[in-house]
């Protein structure tokens, strides 16, 4: 199984990896973008089983890379792992099609909690 | 006006929250109300808030601190790090901060991108919402939380 993590930060990308194998998904494979683009690009070439996104990053946001993957017509579940974590923020991401909102900072047990549905260990 | 629950033992607990879950280092608020060392070594990171609520963050990070901070992110050796690595992890905290700053202030607005420089690189000129001083591993970190008026 794949997921692919997008972040402009590395440090993040580094931490949500870690925290993956923390929470018992060490197992999974791992594809890693650092922007809209890049996602989408990653996406077109080898579809993850998951996304986990950061919203605010340059280029093309977490929110406009699920609008464009909505157009597209995939279905891949999509949650995102963000800073912001306002009642407007949830309500956007849900609206477009998100699955869940992880807030940073996070831990483990969040992962595993939020995962169980998507993911067997 | 600033807003009643942004209290600064609110933000300090958000602080110690996003240091606790992703650094693993203690911080705590600078006892007996040091001056802050403003030519040592160090980083700024910076966010902007745009919409209901208008203004900027900053974080002072002594380069060391960013090197163990980095560190703990990046899972290596600190003599495996490098500048962009440092940028990030400080650009990253910054906006982690100001993400749950936010919830705290008048909604809807939205956060910019972090921008990282080097040195202290904090204005004097604007009106200061906020001003902490905290150490970690023996070092002053500043935050500071600025509100910009809304111009007509």
């Amino acid at each position: 199984m794949k997921i692919l993590i997008v972040d402009d930060s590395s440090a993040m990308r580094m931490i949500v990896r870690r925290t993956l194998r923390e929470a018992g998904y060490g197992h999974l494979e791992v594809q890693q973008a650092g922007d809209g683009n890049q996602a989408l690009e990653s996406v077109h070439k080898d579809p993850p089983d998951l996304i986990f996104s950061d919203w605010n990053m340059p280029n093309k946001s977490g929110l406009e890379f699920l609008e464009a993957l909505n157009e597209e017509g995939y279905k891949i579940p999509f949650g995102f792992v963000t800073t912001e974590a306002t009642s407007e923020m949830r309500a956007k991401a849900t609206q477009a099609g998100a699955r869940f909102l992880i807030s940073k900072p996070f831990t483990a047990e969040t992962f595993a909690k939020t995962l169980e549905s998507y993911v067997k260990k | 006006m600033i807003p009643p629950q942004l209290t600064q033992i609110a933000i300090q607990e958000i602080i110690e929250n996003i240091w606790d879950s992703f650094l693993e280092l203690e911080i705590q608020p600078a006892a007996d109300n040091p001056e802050f060392p403003t030519t040592a070594s160090l980083l700024t990171g910076q966010v902007a808030l745009h919409g209901d609520w208008q203004g900027f963050l900053t974080l002072v990070c002594p380069k060391i601190i960013a090197c163990k901070a980095a560190t703990a992110m990046f899972n290596i050796a600190p003599d495996a790090l490098g500048e962009i690595e440092l940028r990030d992890t400080v650009g990253e905290l910054t906006h982690i901060l100001a993400g749950n700053l936010k919830s705290l202030l008048p909604a809807p607005s939205h956060l910019s991108l972090p921008v990282v420089t080097d040195g202290y690189n904090v204005p004097d000129n604007e009106t200061t919402v906020a001003n902490i001083l905290l150490q970690c591993e023996g070092r002053l970190l500043q935050i500071t939380l600025f509100k910009k008026e809304k111009s007509a």
